[in-house]
């Protein structure tokens, strides 16, 4: 009796959490390949028929959205493999230390990771144009490996406290100093560590918006999202809502397709280290 | 990382990569000198044959365009940030009307006073043309303009027998004798809480023979009774029986322009634009309608609130007298009409007003001629955008019934005051 | 000997950490020094951007602006709902998680996909699914008879805040139930076990054993999400840009528009380091229990 009643709950319960989660994400998609009548169609209509390139085709056109994607990957991946290379360093020197020590530095992290970067907009904006890096990659590249750096300390530090004890020992006794044990025995042993880490530094850095529309002028050096913020029709009136939904689905293309690929690591990257917080 | 994990990584890395590949770019080599500005995505099409004109009559010089966003906040912003920077990125400033002030007192933009002397100057509408002036020097080259205008249902009118309106009682009355809301509306203006609101907000204003800020002086007008009785008059038109929707809080000019041109509305305030959509084919008003200065309390033509967009040369530009060079292409009779003509914007030179091809094209210039001859400028004051924000707010304030009129004013006087005093 | 050895240990340590610190330093710290220092600052505009030392005075201006007040206000309803809504979500969708069913794998996938897209491309989006004449709220809501009319999300006060607390949560959930589930997994079977063999009913179970040990997660993703949703710009700025009528705009979009569009450099840091200020507060409540936690 109880049984069904239970199991009829819990697929209820499957099929809404799917839904919230992907419906808006679907409209869109929907909307992306929609002919423009269907787009503004009352009642709505859901299932484009047929469905049409067209403004996934205009919109390249228009825009050099290859160049916006090839900007954002270039960034957000500059910005991974830095936030990496100062964080494994760190975390091999706080998995080291004494616990109350340890859980200083981390909190000391965990307090500067949680900085609300509008707040650091405008100097980070005075020290770029200081540094004349105004629409130069690294004006970007900088700021987000420095946003990434905390958790990916955390997440590197909780999987080289998980190797055995003895490897690091054997490493040391072999005569390798800090650097070689962390090149050749920690990394490579705690490499889902090292890519729940990479992932979700690079995730962060592909979907920063306030630093990019600020500190990137010129069309060339836009990431993706900045660059859609222009996204418009050739009408002088009108919102074209087909291109800026085929903008949009091109935009998060790469994250969603990194998040179904590697959704065991993303989440244990997470939640690692929200168990030790 | 399993093998799976490699192998998808792998697959990812080449998808990112793909349009990297791409050739193409802007990595042209850089044989002409490139002049940029950043102009709205939509208008761009319309800005291209004008660089291409420019680049016949000036070999070796291009100009490239960039499109920015079409919100002109957002535009705002990004145009700041490239000024801040100070590091020529744009050699060219395409801005709003009420961008001109802060830029120049900023110290972001070259004065023109030596490259547009007397004769130059003559050829542009004065109001326009001043609005480009701080402090004496001339920083902005008006390149279209825009009026506030009233629109009215000449059909409507005539068969009700009633005379087109001339002050704000006539108005009201007309409106409220053709009205049937909810499905036809007597008065639309644009009355969301944005940068519309002041424009409209002034013609009332002073049609009641009050004023704002005075530039010169810095004086403050809003706590005076004038202001009170535009405001009240407002109010009125949006509250319980009144001759305004009560969603007109939340209008901007295209949802009143869709009211009206699908025949929900007998008068409309807004911008030289809406004629030709709404004499368009398949404009429900199409042949239907007529424009007027907006009313006034006397009956004398109001004046309309003077808008619009000018150019301006960066001063961090390596470029001036290039980028000076265009100013002055783009603002020839021949490139007016080359962007006034498709697009049915208003030219900011006297000439196209007169123009046979201009007028052929938009035959409404010769009137839009006579209104714009009184528009009135809005305050040119440094602080111009946190006036008017804090303007917005109180308006809004008390056509949503959170304030009277009186006690709105009154505060917003205040701030204005602290404002302007704070920054002299 | 062995203090030769102590200070080598020292020395290779800092070295190990320099790069985090001198990132942070660099990105962090010295920006919100520079900020601090920036709103005692009074800017002025005459040939020039001229900045003088304005004491207090700068900071002293948010007292008697409404505006200020009225962000303040906004961005505590906003940090509020949302919050709520995305722990209330969270919980559920963390209890779910737990259980063992077929394809729990791909639901866990599934659901995270909306924490992993970008912010400001997914409130453009949102803006078209809360369309007023075209969008699928309106629609969903029409088909299901729960709205007689459509509703302009956007362009009122009350149901634009709503939408933004909607498109929040629903990119912020994720993250939530993921700190909850990893709660949950901390809790031994064998006690919920033993409460159902004492005959306690399913939701009997969840609020005297369940809710009661998962509170420190609570607490946490509640801390952890509030500082954040503090400092949210990117979801308000592009979907409502702070209206109607400034009845969405919040701290972080005021101290924006002071910066890039009044050009009052000094008065924009002050709004950012008051804001700043109640975040610090709430990241100081947040170490002191994450620590409290760490020594029991």
């Amino acid at each position: 009796m109880r049984r069904p009643v239970a199991a009829a709950f819990l697929a209820l319960g499957i099929c809404l959490a799917a839904a919230w989660s992907l419906l808006p994400a679907a409209w869109q998609a929907l909307t992306a390949v929609k002919p423009e009548a269907q787009i503004t169609a009352s009642p709505a209509v859901w299932v484009p028929s047929p469905p049409t390139a067209e403004h996934v085709r205009s919109l390249l056109e228009r825009k050099p959205f290859g160049r916006y994607l090839a900007n954002s990957a270039l960034v957000s991946l500059a910005a991974t493999l830095l936030a990496l290379a100062a964080a494994a360093p760190a975390a091999a020197a706080l998995c080291r230390m004494r616990p109350r020590a340890r859980s200083r530095w981390l909190l000391g992290l965990l307090l500067a990771s949680l900085f609300p970067p509008i707040l650091l907009l405008f100097p980070l904006y005075e020290g770029v144009q200081l540094l004349g890096l105004v629409n130069s990659p690294l004006a970007l590249v900088l700021p987000y490996a420095a946003f990434g750096v905390p958790l990916a300390t955390w997440v590197l530090e909780a999987g080289f406290r998980e190797l055995p004890r003895e490897v690091e020992e054997a490493a040391t006794l072999d005569g390798l100093g800090p650097l070689g044990r962390l090149l050749r025995v920690q990394l490579p042993l705690a490499a889902p560590s090292v890519a729940a880490a990479g992932l979700l530094t690079f995730i962060a850095s592909w979907n920063e918006f306030l630093l990019a529309l600020s500190f990137t002028t010129r069309e060339s050096s836009r990431t993706v999202t900045a660059g859609i913020a222009s996204v418009s029709g050739a009408s002088l009136y009108e919102v074209p809502w087909g291109q800026l939904s085929a903008a949009i689905v091109l935009a998060t293309l790469p994250v969603v397709l990194l998040v179904l690929l590697f959704e065991r690591r993303i989440s244990g990257g997470l939640m690692g280290g929200a168990v030790k917080g | 990382m399993s093998r799976r994990e490699a192998g998808a990584s792998a697959v990812l890395a080449l998808l990112l990569a793909a349009p990297a590949c791409r050739p193409g770019g802007d990595a042209a080599p850089g044989r002409p000198a490139v002049l940029r500005m950043l102009v709205p995505a939509n208008e761009r099409p319309f800005w291209l044959p004008l660089a291409e004109s420019f680049a016949k009559a000036r070999p070796g010089v291009r100009l490239e365009l960039e499109e920015g966003p079409v919100p002109t906040d957002l535009r705002e912003s990004l145009t700041t940030s490239a000024l801040l920077s100070r590091d020529g990125t744009w050699d060219l400033v395409y801005l709003d009307v009420t961008w001109t002030s802060k830029l120049a007192a900023a110290g972001w933009l070259l004065p023109l006073d030596d490259a547009f002397g007397e004769a130059e100057r003559a050829a542009f509408l004065p109001q326009a043309l001043a609005a480009g002036v701080f402090r004496g020097r001339l920083y902005r080259v008006p390149f279209r303009t825009d009026v506030g205008l009233l629109y009215y249902r000449a059909d409507l009118l005539a068969a009700a027998g009633i005379a087109p309106p001339r002050t704000f009682a006539e108005l009201e009355t007309a409106a409220r004798r053709l009205q049937s809301p909810p499905e036809r509306w007597g008065f639309l203006w644009q009355g969301a809480q944005y940068e519309g609101l002041v424009c409209f907000f002034l013609e009332v204003l002073h049609g009641h023979g009050g004023s704002w800020i005075d530039p010169e002086t810095l004086e403050v007008g809003l706590d005076r009774p004038e202001a009170e009785a535009a405001l009240a008059l407002l109010v009125r038109a949006r509250g319980a029986g009144g001759v305004s929707p009560p969603g007109v809080t939340a209008y901007r000019e295209e949802e009143t322009r869709h009211l009206f041109q699908s025949g929900r509305a007998v008068f409309l305030r807004s911008w030289p634009y809406v004629f030709r959509l709404a004499q368009r084919e398949g404009s429900a008003v199409a042949g239907k309608i007529g424009v007027l200065p907006v009313p006034t309390l006397s009956g004398a033509p109001g004046s309309g609130t003077l808008g619009g967009w000018g150019l301006a040369v960066a001063r961090a530009s390596r470029q001036p007298e290039k980028a000076i060079a265009f100013v002055r292409h783009a603002t020839t009779l021949e490139s007016q009409r080359l962007f006034c003509a498709p697009t049915g914007f208003a030219p900011a030179r006297r000439d196209g007003y007169a123009d046979p091809e201009l007028l052929a094209a938009n035959p409404f210039l010769a009137e839009l001629g006579k209104i714009h001859a009184s528009a009135t400028a809005r305050p040119v004051v440094a602080r111009y955008a946190q006036a008017s924000d804090v303007l917005q707010r109180h308006l809004t304030g008390a056509l949503a019934g959170l304030a009277t009129p009186r006690e709105a004013l009154a505060a917003a006087a205040r701030e204005t005051r602290a404002l302007l005093g704070e920054a002299p | 000997m062995s203090t030769v050895l102590a200070r080598r240990a020292r020395l290779e340590r800092a070295l190990l950490l320099s790069p985090v610190l001198l990132l942070l330093a660099l990105v962090v710290a010295v920006p919100a020094l520079r900020v601090l220092l920036l709103g005692f600052t009074r800017t002025e505009l005459a040939d020039g951007v001229v900045t003088s030392w304005a004491g207090l005075a700068t900071h002293a201006r948010t007292l008697g602006d409404g505006r200020f007040l009225s962000a303040l206000r906004n961005t505590a309803l906003f940090t509020f709902l949302s919050v709520l809504l995305e722990v209330t979500l969270g919980t559920a969708l963390a209890l779910l998680l737990d259980r063992s069913f077929r394809g729990r794998g791909a639901l866990r996938a599934v659901v995270l996909v909306p924490w992993a897209l970008p912010t400001s491309v997914m409130a453009l989006a949102w803006a078209w699914i809360f369309h007023d004449t075209f969008g699928m709220a309106n629609d969903l809501l029409l088909r299901l008879g729960l709205i007689e009319a459509p509703v302009a999300w956007l362009a009122q006060p009350g149901t634009a805040m709503a939408a933004l607390v909607v498109a929040d949560a629903w990119k912020t959930t994720p993250f939530v139930a993921l700190i909850l589930l990893a709660g949950l997994q901390g809790i031994p079977r064998e006690v919920i076990e033993a409460a159902r063999v004492d005959g306690a009913g399913a939701f009997a179970r969840f609020r005297r054993i369940t809710l009661p040990l998962l509170v420190p997660s609570l607490v946490v993703a509640t801390l952890f999400r509030s500082i954040q949703a503090w400092g949210a710009f990117d979801v308000v700025w592009v979907m409502t840009g702070g209206g109607p009528g400034g009845s969405t705009e919040t701290l972080a979009l005021y101290a924006y528009q002071s910066w890039f569009r009044y050009l009052d450099f000094g008065y924009g840091a002050a709004i950012a380091v008051q804001g700043m200020l109640v975040a610090l507060l709430l990241a100081a409540v947040v170490v002191r229990l994450a620590s409290r936690r760490e020594e029991a």
